[in-house]
């Protein structure tokens, strides 16, 4: 007998994921994004995961295996999965104390650089950007950094990530209150138009934001981002194991141009993946510097 | 993939992305050529160079890229020689005749580092070297880390060595502690014990938390000797170590004279400031009893962090439930402080003891709402139709979803209190769906003509949720009495309502020859859910009247409904199905495909069997290999001809 109310209410302890099938998935989902689902969240997966198998009417998760392999709709469902394997939780001037250093010490320092060499050529990737409020904040700090200098330069953030639903929003860049909360007041009227309820990014600052959809486990495609001054992943590689780690961090580092900085997240460590990056301790962060 | 001959040119190169993608495909092409030039980047002031050097030669590893790092253990630059070390760590053990020479040079520091790369072996080929270090380098460090290694090995081989060395100095006496701890062979008590009168204090505490590690019982007695002399700190720790060994047989292994003294003295060690001390003492305790240990511990419980230090309350709990029902408990039950009641009711759920049903009644409408929902969780579970006038109470007086639900979940389905009808009948109304949905359920269970009513007159109104508790409640309690409505919900405007009529005239399948007929009107719903949910159920009421529509849903515009046919005609073993499941076969589905073949192979017969001979050589693996299986398992039963 199927739940009486099997789309309206929390039903997820009626799927059961047995050990085989959550191999079978997680070898799947590593395979096509090298995300690493570790055993502890299996039951994650399992809730998660257990209304998809609802409303696609599946019996169970091998099922749902062989869905994404073989239906003429798996690739709508793999986006799905994506989304459902990736925790989208965001805002703008998300971890304050790390923009702080960013603004006044590393983009200072890098456009400090760039001004002695005449190169007025910026390039920052914000990578696994979800739904925009990162690069769209990166795109803030650099328009107060450079402030009436902006329109001579050519500054553009590239910002990618796994899933096309985010990016949608993303380009959209239309936000609630709730996404603003650690964002100076004082910023709002400058950057955003009021669109009833919610924020609307301005055109200007748009424009200097380029989504799109970015698979981290493929090497060739990351090689083809343009090399940047300044990579941003932030609270990206807690989804992958070492080896994976190792090889989106090394891509990272390869993006960078000599004497670029990386940001992770602050729970984030790159403790056994890389000794290449110089760490660089500020009150509150860690920036991390490829020397040149 | 890029040749050998194009990477050992890259690596030459003077820039370092150059050098980086070179080592990066060197690694993957496992290229042994570039192994020199791998180990030349390994010196790179360039990190990244380094590194990127590195992850390939781990990658390539053999005798060739050991060989060749080796020499770097000697090199004046330490980050050189550090992660040379950590490469041979990781590729030593296979490469084990290179490295123990090693142990015999006369630099002290290539006999550490030697000693140390051994430690990650993994191989017993590495003990008897370790031991010969041990016991007989002349340089304290090596000896050291040879122990520290033998302990990582883990190899009950070394013990010997290893009880031979606590004779030594202290600071190999620390390592050596530690490695018999991870080996634990029997042998090693006497060694540590004897140890113990001639070693300093430090020395003597790590011994007893090794002891206690190793949980052999030849120790208790050794420790409890040496407890009445010992100060509190050690005390606490042969303490620990004792219940480490003797867990929850602790009240009857101790000898009677015992007793009394050790329990104060596990009253003490819960006072201690490390937890470890405090777990064991609490683990102690619960198994000697007494109201004045459930208090010490009950106190520790309640300043835990619910969420941080979830386990160690959840195993507190389960020590405090394993003392009964004590004082501390009824006093919390009866206090101000919500956060120690709701872990007295959590204790209290656990404890089998007549009195708990009136101590968590009697306190329900005392506590705040959060501890409300707890208590008539377990009294919900634990009590019996003496509590009736106490739930229905609760169901006319209470507005919380988590405890009305409680509430109709004990007089409905444990119950089945016919007077509580009207009142659940209302919950259907409720704001949450989980609380309507164990509200129908307990009016499913109370059943009787009067409920039956009230849902056919429930039918009749226009609120689609409505209808469709209608028609699951009155399939569940008399299908049969109530065909005309089920009848008329299989034309439902809801699919929802559909499927659940269909569920539920499936119910009748065993008796009456109507079902059959009403599903196969379903057969061509606009829906795919109902249509599978049709098939399933011809599967599971099977008759061969069913096989006729069974074959016309093979051609179902939808895959899953074909899917799903194709899974019933297998199961069971449709022969005359045969012609038309193999039409499927050039299906181009790939899943429908598969399906097809494990339909085939789940039937059998001869034609089933050619059919899958013929695809088993398809080009395609995943098709070559279902079409392998279905074969194989016709070819397992043997009672069928091929």
């Amino acid at each position: 007998m199927s739940a009486l109310f099997s789309s309206s209410t929390a039903v997820g302890g009626e799927l059961k994921i047995s050990d085989a099938e959550f191999v079978q998935l997680r070898d799947f989902i590593y395979a096509q994004c090298g995300i690493y689902v570790a055993d502890n969240r299996k039951y994650l997966l399992e809730n998660r995961l257990a209304n998809r198998l609802k409303l696609l009417n599946l019996k169970n998760f091998g099922e749902y295996y062989h869905y994404l392999q073989y239906d003429t709709n798996k690739k709508a469902e793999l986006s799905k999965l994506f989304e459902v394997i990736t925790t989208n939780e965001t805002s703008f001037y998300r971890n304050p104390p790390q923009l702080k250093v960013f603004q006044e010490n590393i983009l200072a320092e890098v456009i400090g650089e760039m001004r002695k060499k005449g190169d007025k050529r910026l390039r920052i990737w914000s990578a696994g950007c979800s739904t925009g409020e990162e690069p769209y904040t990166l795109a803030i700090i650099v328009a107060e950094v450079l402030k009436g200098e902006l329109a001579s330069w050519d500054v553009r953030i590239t910002a990618s990530d796994l899933s096309e639903r985010v990016l949608e929003a993303a380009r959209k860049g239309v936000y609630n209150e709730y996404t603003m909360r650690t964002t100076p007041k004082e910023l709002l009227p400058r950057y955003f138009d009021k669109d009833g309820e919610n924020f609307r990014i301005k055109p200007e600052l748009k424009r200097l934001v380029s989504f799109g959809q970015l698979n981290l486990s493929d090497r060739v495609a990351l090689k083809r981002v343009e090399r940047s001054q300044l990579v941003f992943c932030r609270n990206v590689i807690i989804y992958f194991d070492d080896e994976m780690k190792k090889k989106v961090i090394g891509a990272f580092y390869d993006n960078l141009q000599p004497g670029g900085y990386m940001l992770i997240g602050h729970s984030e460590s790159l403790h056994n993946i890389t000794r290449s990056f110089k760490p660089i301790h500020y009150p509150g962060a860690i920036m991390y510097k490829k020397e040149a | 993939m890029t040749d050998c001959k194009e990477i050992l040119s890259m690596l030459t190169s003077p820039e370092s992305d150059v050098l980086r993608e070179g080592a990066y495909l060197a690694g993957e092409a496992h290229c042994e050529d570039a192994v020199p030039l791998l180990v030349e980047m390994l010196k790179s002031s360039n990190i990244g160079v380094q590194e990127a050097a590195d992850n390939a030669l781990r990658m390539i590893g053999g005798k060739e890229a050991v060989s060749a790092v080796i020499p770097l253990l000697q090199s004046e630059e330490a980050p050189v020689r550090n992660g040379a070390m950590d490469i041979l760590r990781t590729l030593g053990g296979k490469e084990l005749q290179l490295l123990i020479p090693m142990l015999k040079d006369e630099d002290v520091d290539l006999r550490i580092f030697a000693s140390d790369i051994l430690g990650s072996a993994d191989n017993v080929m590495a003990v008897a070297p370790l031991c010969d270090a041990l016991l007989k380098d002349p340089e304290v460090n090596v000896r050291y880390q040879a122990a520290v290694s033998l302990g990582s090995i883990g190899l009950p081989e070394a013990a010997k060595c290893l009880n031979q060395a606590m004779r030594d100095e202290e600071w190999v006496q620390y390592s050596v502690i530690e490695a018999l701890a991870k080996i634990g062979h029997a042998s090693s008590i006497d060694a540590m014990v004897k140890a113990m009168s001639h070693s300093s204090e430090l020395v003597v505490s790590m011994i007893i938390d090794a002891l206690g590690a190793m949980g052999n019982v030849k120790a208790v007695t050794l420790l409890l000797n040496r407890m009445e002399s010992s100060p509190t700190a050690l005390r606490n720790k042969i303490v620990k170590a004792i219940v480490n060994i003797l867990g929850a047989k602790l009240v009857n292994l101790l000898p009677k004279a015992e007793r009394e003294n050790f329990r104060e003295y596990l009253l003490v060690a819960l006072e201690d400031e490390e937890l470890e001390v405090q777990n064991a003492a609490i683990l102690g305790l619960a198994a000697m009893g007494g109201d004045d240990a459930a208090a010490g511990i009950f106190s520790i419980a309640s300043k835990l962090d619910t969420d941080k230090d979830q386990d160690r309350l959840e195993s507190i709990l389960e020590s405090l439930s394993r003392m009964g029902l004590t004082e501390v408990l009824r006093t919390a039950l009866k206090g101000e402080d919500q956060a120690k009641a709701l872990i007295a009711v959590e204790t209290l759920s656990r404890v089998s003891d007549p009195e708990v049903e009136g101590l968590l009644t009697q306190s329900f409408w005392k506590n705040q709402v959060v501890v409300q929902r707890s208590i008539i969780a377990v009294l919900a579970r634990i009590a019996g139709p003496g509590a009736v006038d106490f739930f229905m109470d609760i169901l006319a007086r209470h507005a919380d979803g988590k405890v009305l639900k409680s509430a109709a979940s004990f007089l409905g389905q444990k119950l089945r209190h016919a007077p509580a009808a009207d009142a659940l009948f209302a919950l259907l109304d409720h704001q949450y769906d989980d609380v309507k949905e164990t509200a129908l359920d307990a009016c499913v269970a109370i059943d009787g003509p009067e409920m039956q009513e009230r849902f056919q007159r429930l039918y009749q109104g226009i609120d689609p949720l409505k209808r469709l508790m209608a028609v699951y409640a009155l399939g569940k309690m008399d299908a049969a009495g109530n065909i005309d409505i089920l009848k008329a919900a299989l034309e439902d405007e809801s699919p929802e309502i559909r499927k659940h009529a269909l569920e539920a005239v499936a119910s009748l399948c065993r008796d009456s020859e109507v079902w059959l007929e009403l599903l196969v009107s379903r057969l061509l719903d606009e829906n795919r859910d109902v249509r599978q949910t049709v098939v399933e159920i011809m599967g599971q009421c099977f008759s061969s009247a069913a096989i006729p529509h069974l074959l016309h849903a093979l051609h179902d515009d939808d895959d899953w409904v074909k899917v799903r046919t194709l899974e019933v005609l297998g199961q069971h073993k449709v022969l005359e199905a045969i012609p038309e499941v193999v039409g499927l076969l050039e299906n181009p589905n790939k899943l429908v495909t598969i399906r097809t073949i494990e339909c085939l192979g789940s039937i059998g017969g001869t034609s089933a069997f050619r059919a899958l001979l013929a695809v088993s050589g398809s080009d395609d693996y995943e098709i070559m290999e279902a079409a392998e299986a279905a074969i194989a398992k016709i070819q397992d039963e043997p009672e069928r001809e091929i």
